[in-house]
């Protein structure tokens, strides 16, 4: 009897990078197979998850509290193998943006428990503009990128034609045979189908040497109820500077909305799905290497003092 | 009759032995014995494995460890590294120089980090194989040297400034020595050695403020498991070894910059092992046979009390120490009679090498010179340097700078002439400055500027 593998595909790629953007086209485009999701986040407050709650068949997090993947590493590897009872066609794992995404690759590749696991690649989705700055700053990103087996180079609409070829340069100097695809917004300009089946190749062997960023740095902000969209924005741009990235919902006036920035561009957007009481209000905060974050939230909370009810 | 395993652990509990235990610290020396550069043995599983099975054949060691390399846990720490081919790696970066921040909980070591693999992996093969009749060593970097290496030199400054922030750092370092530890005492060693060589660069009162507290309670997590446990320091640290005995260790192992027959009477008094201290480089490195031997007999005859003593190198073993030299000082440990016979007519022959001092009364300039082991492979001189060269970035040509390391013989006659007694030590235009204290940026400035 022929056995029919799960399809494994792995998305990496840094903070704000486009991943949960993508992966929703990706999602799309398996629309007809069974799909399961691992998210792999920050902390209890789940925002990727709520935003792909509805889209695929189940989906798990690996939050509970840690920051990096790496370190519940086991918590992932118990909820493959309890997603993988139910069969699915297809198991896409977000990575984390701050995490190392080889260990995962490791995993699944020689851990005799996922036999039944097709591993079809990892997914490297880098943002054009802000790779330069950050590949020099967060350690987690150069290792993304040696662990990829594609590299999908988005948001080139943000970077003009002589940025667009000191990126590919960089990348190829890190990685010189990686299959690139160009995208804007997370979008392939060709199809899926194109790309998935770069995939079909049989990956190269994993070879680790698994080092730490001790500089990451995570802060959660508890909101006051009682905020408008001016007060929020003046509060959020006095510290984007000192981070890597700001997500959140928060409701002004009764109608919720889902704050993110990424590298100093602040939106703050009307959104209209469903987010559980605990995650609104929440502002969580990505910092890392030379940032001085924790000492430019405290000076925004001197001088916006009551919109801040604790920070964690 | 007792193995040589045996014979070390009954001194390591404090018991009379007939025969003195013999602990050779030959960590990228082993390297040698084959040709490998301490890159490859430092990287390659079998190769370090070969290199110490050989170890174990030439030197007829009580004990061995399995690698000495600080820089393992600062690596996976995101520290970038060094590497030469003829002494383990130095530290470069410091993930925390421009972040002054504790690093969360979930970032320390586990198995399949760094260079882990490999270490845990020549561990359990050294078990199988010589683990019955050799004690086996695992070093880990003591908390006080890895908060260093995250932090770097300003970590001297925020001990004046910013006294909870190193207590909190610190107390992140010693969970990754737990974790480091419990990790080596699973792949079987016998002994946990803590090697934290900064800890002679600090004064005895910031040692039982800073890290007394951590290294009880790393010491006691360790003995808990059952295993000895070794506290290494090297440089100066003879105001430290009364404190050091306070946090409960099994073994203290110091080099040649502490009196050992003076230190041990501290040891004794707080039933500690003691452990050292053959000199590394004019004698194990740049000695003959009949000096390593002469050493060896010498030190055994000094020691009194021959409980609670282990002749062992004052620290790792540098790389191109000559094989006859460390056999020399096996043949001495294990035949002591027969070796007393034959160097009991010999006199080490010294060798005259003359040195030009500076003209220091008519320097053109502020003269700094620093006195280290090897900046690039001794931690504490790597910080003693780091110290002089952040001042030398800031005053540039204002000042002259140069290092002279130990390990060449033109600068132990250099080390003579001047007198210096303690490695790493700093000296501003000829007069000493600094032993084995790490002055911050602040300190070693006023010390400049009041020359003039």
């Amino acid at each position: 009897m022929e056995v029919i593998l799960t399809e494994f595909y792995l998305i990496s790629g840094f903070l704000g990078s486009g991943k949960t953007t993508f992966l929703k086209q990706l999602i799309s485009f398996f629309k007809d197979k069974k799909v399961a999701l691992v998210i792999n986040e920050f902390g209890k407050q789940g925002i990727d998850g709520l935003l792909l709650a509805e889209l695929s068949h189940s989906m798990r997090e690996v939050n509970n509290g840690s920051i990096f993947c790496a370190c519940r590493l086991e918590q992932f590897v118990t909820t493959l193998q309890e997603l993988t009872l139910n069969v699915p066609e297809i198991i896409i794992v977000e990575a984390s943006g701050l995490s190392d995404p080889t260990i995962i690759k490791k995993v699944v590749k020689e851990r005799d428990v996922f036999s039944e696991i097709n591993y079809r690649g990892n997914i490297c989705i880098i943002d054009s503009k802000t790779f330069p700055k950050v590949i020099k700053t967060a350690l987690v990103c150069k290792k993304q990128l040696l662990c990829a087996d594609i590299v999908l180079l988005n948001k080139t609409d943000l970077v003009n034609g002589k940025e667009k070829s000191e990126v590919i340069s960089l990348i190829r100097s890190e990685k010189p045979n990686v299959t690139l695809f160009e995208t804007s917004y997370g979008i392939i300009p060709a199809d899926m189908e194109k790309v998935i089946n770069v995939l079909n190749i049989d990956t190269e062997s994993v070879s680790v040497n698994i080092i730490k960023d001790i500089t990451l740095q995570k802060y959660l902000l508890k909101l006051t109820d009682n905020i408008d969209i001016d007060t929020l924005k003046n509060f959020l741009n006095s510290f984007i500077n000192e981070t890597y990235r700001i997500k959140g919902f928060v409701k002004i006036k009764n109608a919720l909305n889902y704050v993110d920035s990424v590298q100093n561009s602040l939106k703050i957007e009307p959104f209209d799905g469903i987010v559980n009481d605990e995650a609104v209000q929440n502002i969580v905060i990505l910092s890392g290497n030379g940032m001085k974050t924790a000492e430019a939230i405290k000076a925004a909370c001197y001088k916006y003092p009551y919109i801040v009810l604790s920070i964690e | 009759m007792l193995t040589p395993k045996q014979i070390l652990h009954k001194v390591l509990s404090h018991e009379l032995t007939d025969q003195i235990p013999w602990v050779p610290f030959a960590g990228v020396h082993a390297g040698k014995l084959f040709g490998y550069t301490s890159s490859e043995v430092l990287t390659d599983a079998d190769k370090l494995f070969k290199s110490l099975i050989e170890v174990n054949r030439l030197y007829r060691p009580c004990g061995q460890p399995i690698v000495f390399d600080l820089q393992l846990e600062a690596e996976i720490l995101g520290c970038e590294l060094m590497w030469a081919d003829d002494g383990p790696p130095s530290v470069a970066t410091h993930p925390l120089s421009e972040t002054k921040m504790i690093p969360c909980r979930c970032t320390i070591p586990q198995k399949d980090d760094g260079r882990l693999p490999i270490v845990l992996d020549v561990m359990s093969r050294m078990k199988k194989d010589v683990g019955e009749t050799t004690s086996l060593y695992g070093l880990i970097c003591g908390p006080f040297t890895l908060a260093s290496h995250l932090r770097g030199n300003d970590i001297f400054i925020d001990m004046f400034d910013d006294e909870e922030y190193v207590k909190n750092l610190i107390s992140y370092c010693t969970d990754v020595a737990k974790a480091m530890s419990d990790m080596y005492i699973e792949a079987g060693m016998d002994v946990i050695a803590v090697v934290d060589p900064l800890v002679s660069q600090i004064s005895s009162a910031h040692f039982e403020e800073f890290l007394s507290p951590c290294f009880e309670d790393l010491y006691s997590h360790i003995r808990r498991q059952g295993v000895f446990t070794s506290f290494f320091v090297c440089g100066d640290a003879t105001r430290s070894i009364e404190v050091m005995c306070k946090t409960k260790p099994d073994c203290i192992c110091i080099d040649e910059n502490v009196n050992i027959v003076v230190a041990k009477e501290i040891t004794d008094k707080y039933n500690i092992v003691i452990g050292g201290n053959i000199p590394l480089t004019s004698i194990m490195l740049h000695g003959t046979q009949q000096d390593n031997m002469k050493y060896a007999v010498d030190l055994i005859d000094n020691i009194k009390d021959k409980r609670n003593f282990i002749l062992a190198p004052g620290c790792d073993m540098p790389y191109d120490v000559p094989v006859d030299n460390a056999i020399a000082v096996s043949q001495a440990v294990w035949q002591t009679e027969s070796v007393r016979e034959i160097i009991k007519n010999y006199v080490a022959v010294e060798e005259n090498i003359d040195v030009e001092l500076p003209d220091y009364n008519n320097l053109q300039k502020p003269l700094v010179e620093v006195f280290t082991l090897d900046s690039a492979t001794c931690a504490a001189c790597t910080y003693m340097m780091g110290a002089a060269n952040v001042i030398k970035n800031e005053l540039s040509e204002k000042i002259d700078l140069i290092e002279y390391k130990y390990t060449k013989k033109v600068n132990i006659a250099r080390c003579k002439k001047m007198g210096v007694v303690h490695l790493p030590s700093i000296y501003i235009n000829g007069r000493l400055a600094f032993s084995s204290i790490i002055p911050s940026r602040e300190v070693l400035l006023d010390a400049i500027n009041n020359l003039s």
